[in-house]
């Protein structure tokens, strides 16, 4: 094979110094042309020709900048990637050397991103992920290429895992992989799965955060108010705008997540090829990503709060991949009903089917009496903390005031406590198929994971006196995944529901 | 494969840490003791030693408990570890999907004789605690060889099994 016994060396794209450095340059020009004096002088002398005497005239900033330029351009020519014999070799030889050596059969993983910056520019930032959760803060990898470059090398690790996943001869797998359709001829050509504006409006809108939706929708209600209160008592014009304008601006800031769900989701469309799966989406930021379908350790039903009320979830999958926003997994569908889920899922990812809610085991009724228990002592202990803040803060003199107010704050928490235990409650449930482990859990919001058994990495109980006597068992499993998601817990179930997990967990080996 | 218990020098070994963290649980108690006996609070810092000595009734009983709840399996194809004092706590490794065995020990596990082993997941690592030296040791060779026929058969196997179907 030729590629594979070529030595291929890569380096990040020049402009990545400026990527990397933009903000100190930023700062330090700030510093510089702040002191006006010393650049005038600069100036100055530069023009007369003295240059050293110019620049040392402008100051220390101007040299701090410099060498922070060239503490960049060093660390970018020492850091290279090399790909040779099946292996990927990160070297980075600056003051501290590191060099990271992995098996492409290790990529989990690979990725292209680009923001603004590398728009205007024309790279494309290559991610690559790899399976182990131990190494992967030293083995992930990113570089910085020409779009073409990028494409290319994707295209080419891409064929090399496929090669060493399928344990094909040297020489012949990498020129039969489909290398000649890019991702981007594939995403190019008719998606699976595409997203209309109108549909991802109203993703960004269900997937908001719900205190963020609930401040922007105070802040329109007020501006509604104020604006007729300022009608009525016939304030100035420009005095009614400006307090428009203020609120307009605080709302704006609340709906920032709106906005940018709205944008990270542009032109959201996927699409089935292989056993990959390929997205694509971003209008500034432009993401793709592709999923390898034997890579996926769960799939996950997400509903948000607003979800929850309009029956909407939307799709992720876990793998080990995920960073940042995608720790908790890989978007695969935006939000949509159930059944349209499900129909978009089926193309994408026949291997999952989506669980059949209403068959999911719910907690046994007894679990509502320890949530009793504990509220109550969480209240107890409300008082206490109230009655001793009293007494701390030397307000003590109101008598039965204070044990009024105490037992009123301990109320209130008890309250607090029970509701939120009701509703976790309410979203626990677990379902056992022929080779998957269905979980459900939440309080506000709600997960339902789907993790085949041979996924599953090993199984954790426990069980407190209380549980104990009621014959309870609270537990959880243990997936390949980011640190975020990789203890999925189950919840509080009885005894046998756990008996029978480890039944079917235990055939899977 | 029936439960094992472990030796008796685990108590002993469970006793001496148990009284360590008691011990300087004490002395947390004692210095907050010291600075807030002028202060004017609405109760009697004296008071605070009750905590003091709950905590060496619970530190010199759990020892005991722990040592008669704890039981540990090495089968053929998992592992299986049952502990705790107050909360009982369970895991059933399968060794096919081991990555890495350890053995450590610290200062009071090598005064007792005694060594960990950690079995490291791509989900985690297990710790399973107060085996024997030699036990240990023994346990950790067995784990290795069937770490390598795993990792054997797999490779092996690579080629029929397909994808798995969810």
């Amino acid at each position: 094979m030729k590629e594979k016994q070529e030595i291929i060396r890569l380096r990040n794209h020049i402009s990545y110094i400026f990527e990397q450095a933009w903000h100190w340059i930023v700062l330090f020009a700030c510093v510089l042309f702040s002191s006006e004096d010393s650049l005038k002088l600069g100036m100055e002398l530069i023009q007369k020709g003295n240059i050293i005497q110019g620049l040392l005239a402008m100051g220390g900033a101007l040299f701090v900048m410099l060498l922070v330029c060239a503490w960049y351009l060093n660390r970018w020519y020492r850091t290279t990637i090399t790909i040779q014999d099946g292996t990927i070799t990160s070297a980075k030889v600056t003051l501290n050397t590191r060099i990271n050596t992995m098996s492409i059969s290790n990529i989990s993983n690979i990725n292209l991103e680009q923001n603004i910056f590398e728009m205007l520019v024309g790279t494309y930032k290559l991610k690559i992920d790899t399976n182990s959760l131990s190494t992967a803060d030293t083995t992930d990898l990113e570089i910085l290429l020409k779009k073409k470059e990028a494409e290319e090398v994707k295209q080419l690790l891409l064929a090399m895992l496929k090669e060493q996943e399928d344990g094909e001869p040297d020489g012949e797998k990498i020129e039969e992989a489909p290398t000649d359709t890019g991702e981007f001829d594939i995403m190019q050509g008719e998606c699976d799965i595409v997203y209309s504006n109108k549909d991802i409006l109203k993703n960004a809108l269900i997937t908001m955060s719900i205190i963020e939706f609930a401040g922007a929708l105070g802040m329109v209600v007020l501006a509604a108010g104020t604006a007729a209160v300022a009608f009525r008592e016939e304030k100035e014009i420009l005095a009614i705008l400006g307090t428009l304008l203020l609120q307009f601006v605080l709302a704006s800031s609340l709906i920032a997540d709106f906005i940018r769900k709205f944008l990270q989701d542009f032109h959201f469309r996927a699409k089935r090829h292989g056993d990959k799966i390929y997205v694509y989406c971003g209008l500034f930021k432009k993401k793709s990503y592709v999923v390898p379908v034997d890579k996926i350790n769960a799939v996950t039903l997400k509903y948000t709060f607003i979800g929850r009320i309009c029956k909407r979830a939307y799709v992720k999958v876990i793998n080990i991949g995920g960073q940042g926003e995608e720790a908790d997994g890989m978007k695969l569908l935006l939000t949509d009903t159930y059944g349209e889920l499900g129909r978009k899922l089926n193309i994408l990812l026949p291997e999952f089917e989506l669980p059949q809610i209403e068959r999911m085991i719910k907690p046994p009724k007894r679990l509502l009496g320890i949530y009793r228990v504990y509220a109550v002592f969480s209240a107890a202990v409300a008082f206490v903390a109230c009655e001793c803040t009293v007494a701390l803060t030397g307000e003590g003199g109101i008598g039965g005031m204070t044990v009024l107010a105490g037992l009123l704050a301990g109320a209130a928490v008890g309250a607090l406590y029970l509701y939120i235990c009701y509703m976790k409650y309410r979203a626990s449930g677990i379902m056992y198929t022929d080779k998957t482990f269905i979980l459900s859990r939440g309080i506000f919001t709600k997960n339902i994971q789907t993790i085949p058994y041979a996924r599953i990495q090993f199984i954790h109980t426990k069980q407190g006196p209380l549980m104990r006597r009621l014959g309870l068992l609270e537990g959880n499993v243990s997936i390949l995944a980011s640190a975020l998601s990789q203890t999925q817990y189950m919840g509080i179930f009885d005894r046998g529901d756990f008996k029978r997990l480890e039944e079917k967990f235990r055939e899977t080996y | 494969m029936e439960y094992q218990k472990l030796s008796k020098k685990a108590r002993g070994c469970m006793l001496v840490n148990e009284c360590i963290l008691a011990f300087v649980c004490t002395v947390i108690i004692g210095v907050i003791w010291h600075f807030l006996q002028d202060a004017q609070i609405p109760f009697n810092i004296n008071f605070i030693w009750i905590l003091a000595v709950a905590i060496w009734v619970l530190s010199l009983a759990a020892p005991f408990y722990r040592y008669e709840r704890y039981r540990y399996r090495f089968s053929e194809e998992d592992i299986d570890v049952r502990e705790g004092f107050l909360f009982l706590h369970r895991d059933i490794v399968p060794i096919e999907r081991l990555h890495k065995v350890a053995l450590e020990s610290g200062p009071v596990d090598r005064i007792f004789g005694l060594s960990k082993v950690i079995v490291t997941t791509a989900g985690g690592d297990v710790t399973i605690r107060f085996l024997e030296e030699e036990a240990a040791r023994k346990i950790v060779d067995r784990l290795k060889v069937r770490i390598n026929q795993y990792a054997v058969d797999r490779r092996e196997n690579e080629g029929e099994a397909g994808n798995y179907q969810a």
